[in-house]
């Protein structure tokens, strides 16, 4: 594969993982989970989350007021082959608890969390599409006062 | 339009917010006003600067103390048809209201705001260009004691 095709990819990658970032900020569980392929698999907070239906479900359990903004970063697309490629990403994740209930803006604290992913993409008859989805939470900010 | 097409629009949209968020930072105006179509709006703290001289008073009116880099990502340009476009992003704006003048680097709490822009394009015979863009700020740091 030349570097053109493999270049395309790691573009149509990332913004998946935008769209996951954006999606998942607005509360837009269905779509978010159509990000992952029909059997995909988020471990997520130490569970395991398989298939659309159980990570849209995961996401709707989510408290309506709760306000998060995921900031995605230092998005690294390893190509494997012409259907597969491995991803590793940054997250740093604003979050308020009642935010969406209050008046904007609301007091920042910086990042509540701050995460790196590693996620297996495939190549499907929709586009690009995440089969599995891993992160891990390496910093979190005290309460805010 | 095909994926390639598409693709080659995303990335010139992306770098025209990179250049803004530059020009803003570095007191770029003239720069900063031409990457508006000169019709352009931009809707700012609740006012609507339109075509580029109110754009420019805007930006001349900024204290020339104050140091701010805007740092963007999460850009996620949707391409509409081959001549426009429209784009969702994630700002975190690091602020000193006296930067300018101090030796740097100048102490740091964080980013002072955390905003979600949109933005549409317009393809023009300079190229792409701004017609409109609205921020929300989302977050704000309260004021240091």
């Amino acid at each position: 594969m030349d570097r053109d095709e493999k270049r395309a990819i790691a573009w149509e990658c990332q913004r998946i993982l935008t769209k996951f970032c954006l999606f998942n900020d607005r509360k837009q569980s269905d779509d978010l989970a159509n990000l992952f392929t029909p059997d995909g698999v988020w471990l997520r907070l130490g569970k395991s989350l398989t298939g659309r239906e159980n990570i849209s479900k995961a996401m709707e359990a989510r408290p309506a007021t709760a306000l998060h903004l995921h900031l995605l970063s230092n998005v690294f697309v390893m190509v494997t082959d012409a259907d597969q490629a491995e991803v590793t990403s940054y997250k740093s994740i604003y979050y308020d608890a009642a935010g969406e209930s209050l008046d904007k803006p609301i007091p920042l604290n910086g990042p509540k969390w701050v995460s790196v992913y590693t996620d297996k993409f495939v190549r499907t008859d929709e586009g690009w599409r995440i089969a599995r989805m891993e992160g891990t939470t390496l910093f979190e900010g005290e309460p805010g006062p | 339009m095909d994926r390639n097409e598409e693709r080659a629009i995303e990335w010139e949209c992306q770098q025209i917010l990179t250049r803004f968020c530059l020009y803003s930072d570095t007191r770029q105006y003239d720069k900063l006003v031409d990457l508006f179509t000169p019709d352009g709006v931009w809707h700012r703290l609740g006012e609507a600067l339109a075509g580029h001289e109110m754009l420019r008073t805007a930006m001349e009116a900024r204290p020339l103390e104050a140091m701010s880099r805007h740092v963007i990502t999460n850009v996620l340009v949707t391409v509409i048809d081959a001549d426009h476009a429209e784009s969702i992003s994630y700002k975190s704006i690091y602020r000193n209201e006296e930067g300018e003048l101090l030796e740097k680097p100048v102490p740091l709490n964080g980013p002072k705001w955390v905003s979600v822009y949109a933005d549409n394009f317009l393809r023009t015979d300079e190229g792409w260009r701004i017609t409109r863009k609205e921020g929300t700020t989302l977050f704000e740091r309260e004021p240091v004691p």
